[in-house]
């Protein structure tokens, strides 16, 4: 008779064997005492296992999880079928649909090379206007571009996208300086001057009222189209007021300017400056022009081309193009808009005032009384704290004062 | 709950059934693992707040091994997640006797075999546990501690004999034989 181990024997004491493999242990057992003893054995240890493991007190949920659970119990099941299957199918036709749409160039985008953003109604400066294009759209783009340029939009970015298969492109313009670096829409209508120049005039004028002055060659400034930069103003010890005014008025109307300023009061001190630019503006110009038509040359050779590699090294070419670009036409603005309005430092001053009989700060009677009040009472505290240092430290300092004394008192009769 | 009465039921009968039957097990089993009440009851309660989402049909075969799992799962990551600052080995991350129990029995053989249960290896306890505090049998305890059927056998084996020995002077094998 086949012989069984213990594992066999615990699984069989506690019911865990299959119906044929049962049966044989039983037999086993049956004939085995030692087997029988152990089995036995198992069988009340189990029992009393189980006696001592519900004997423990029982944890429970309380009424509110409870609550909760049957909340949910309520709730309709969610179809497990839906979320396995459905989903990731409907997920499956999106990423296609996108997927379509990026590797089958010119596919949904044949018509994307009209442009958005409200740019056929007279825009105003700041205004952006976003067009896009597919791979064979190239000379639409192009098209899109002058039309918005005749509009008065600056041709900002225009970005490649989708490398490989000839590429799309995107692109921003916006309203304000066009690729000439001409300002439109800020300064008012104004001919292209022959010298661009940067004026910046500093005049010093002694008024009656320098606030007033100030405030009211702000309002002239404003009325000739200009604005107010930078405003400094300071108050001396005889309340002398002295107000220091950076306004920018269109370069066409400083001398206007300047004139309305003698009005004021009598001046002190005049000076006009002029930057002659015109060699950096034209030189930027014409770079500009150049740099521009390089992008669109590469930007062409970029729809043509199929070739990864290729397109690659046109999207670093264009990028170089493009950061230059940036460069030159933020520096053109800066210049552009320096040139078609001039600084004026207008520095208002008061004339000296007599000084005042009477010093300017106050007599009080409360106050001095006060004052010594504080000061009696600081003295007061002082006084103390002294006074409470020597009598703690009497046990150290009296004892060497008495000895001291003592032998004073004996040397001295000696 | 026999297989008829059980069809009749809706789902939130057959939930509260569920509830009544297997709460107090389950929130002391989670409460092994994660050795706080309340962490216990939480653990309890998103265990049956999956088992209303769930598909009913596939886990009524085995609701106990399903419960039971789900709830471990669910209480070994809350422990992980309790313990992340003392970095726990995976290991040790297993179901620890609970001392409380132990002392809150009144009877002195059960003490007995609180105290040498508490002494064996972790597996061996939560095999044990399982077997004879949650009445699950060796199948349903091997799916739920994720084990063999045989390492099952093994752990209960070891558990009964380290058990024997303790309590070799209670045991009387010959009324057991007569029984």
């Amino acid at each position: 008779m086949k012989s069984f181990g213990e594992e066999t024997l615990a699984a069989y004491a506690l019911d865990e064997l299959d119906t044929s493999r049962h049966a044989a242990v039983s037999e086993f057992v049956e004939s085995n005492a030692a087997a029988r003893e152990t089995v036995a054995e198992y069988r009340q240890l189990a029992r009393l296992a189980k006696t001592a493991m519900k004997s423990a007190p029982q944890l429970e949920l309380d009424e509110l999880r409870r609550k909760r659970i049957l909340q949910q119990a309520q709730q309709p099941a969610r179809s497990g079928f839906v979320v396995k299957r459905v989903a990731p199918l409907v997920a499956a036709a999106v990423l296609l649909l996108v997927g379509a749409a990026v590797l089958l160039p010119g596919a949904t985008q044949h018509k994307a090379a009209s442009f958005r953003g409200g740019a056929q109604s007279a825009p105003a400066a700041g205004d952006k206007a976003e067009f896009f294009f597919g791979a064979k759209l190239a000379e639409e783009a192009k098209e899109t571009r002058e039309q918005l340029q005749s509009l008065g939009y600056y041709a900002g970015n225009t970005t490649a996208f989708r490398p490989g298969g000839g590429g799309g492109g995107a692109g921003v313009m916006e309203k304000g300086v066009d690729v000439n670096g001409a300002i439109r829409g800020i300064v008012p209508s104004s001919p292209q001057p022959d010298r661009f120049l940067i004026k910046t005039a500093f005049v010093s004028i002694e008024t009656d009222d320098a606030r007033k002055a100030a405030a009211d060659f702000t309002t002239q400034a404003a009325a000739l189209g200009g604005f107010v930069g930078n405003l400094d103003e300071v108050t001396d010890g005889l309340e002398r007021h002295t107000v220091v005014l950076e306004v920018r008025v269109p370069a066409d109307k400083l001398d206007g300017a300047l004139e309305a300023l003698d009005a004021f009061g009598k001046v002190l001190n005049r000076q006009v400056n002029a930057q002659d630019v015109t060699k950096e503006y034209v030189d930027n110009e014409s770079r500009i022009r150049n740099l521009t038509k390089t992008e669109e040359r590469l930007l062409d050779h970029l729809s043509k081309t199929g070739k990864m590699e290729d397109t690659l090294k046109i999207e670093v070419e264009i990028n170089r193009v493009r950061d230059q670009l940036e460069l030159i036409q933020g520096r053109q603005r800066v210049l552009s808009h320096r040139v078609a309005f001039s600084s004026i430092t207008a520095t208002f001053t008061e004339a000296p005032k007599a000084e005042s009989v009477v010093p300017a700060q106050s007599f009080s009677i409360g106050k001095v009384s006060t004052e010594a009040v504080r000061s009696l009472v600081g003295f007061g505290r002082v006084l103390i704290t002294k006074l409470i240092w020597v009598g703690v430290w009497l046990p150290v300092w009296a004892p060497i004062l008495l000895v001291g004394w003592l032998v004073w008192r004996r040397f001295a009769r000696v | 709950m026999d297989d008829t009465r059980r069809d009749l039921l809706t789902r939130e009968d057959w939930v509260a059934a569920v509830l009544a039957r297997y709460e107090q097990p389950l929130v002391q089993y989670a409460y092994r693992i994660v050795h706080d009440v309340e962490l216990a009851r939480d653990v309890v309660q998103d265990t049956f707040l999956q088992l209303c989402r769930a598909n009913r049909a596939k886990i009524e075969g085995q609701l106990g091994a399903w419960l039971y799992t789900v709830c471990r799962n669910r209480a070994l990551t809350v422990r992980r997640k309790e313990s992340r600052m003392t970095n726990l080995a995976d290991k040790d991350v297993a179901v620890a006797p609970d001392d409380a129990s132990a002392a809150a029995v009144q009877d002195e053989t059960s003490r007995r075999v609180l105290a040498v249960l508490a002494k064996l290896p972790l597996e061996q306890q939560e095999a044990f546990r399982l077997k004879f505090q949650d009445d699950l049998n060796y199948r349903e305890i091997s799916r739920v501690m994720n084990v063999s059927l045989g390492k099952v056998s093994a752990l209960m084996k070891d558990a009964l004999n380290a058990l024997r020995m303790e309590l070799k002077s209670e045991l009387n094998p010959a009324r057991e034989t007569k029984s």
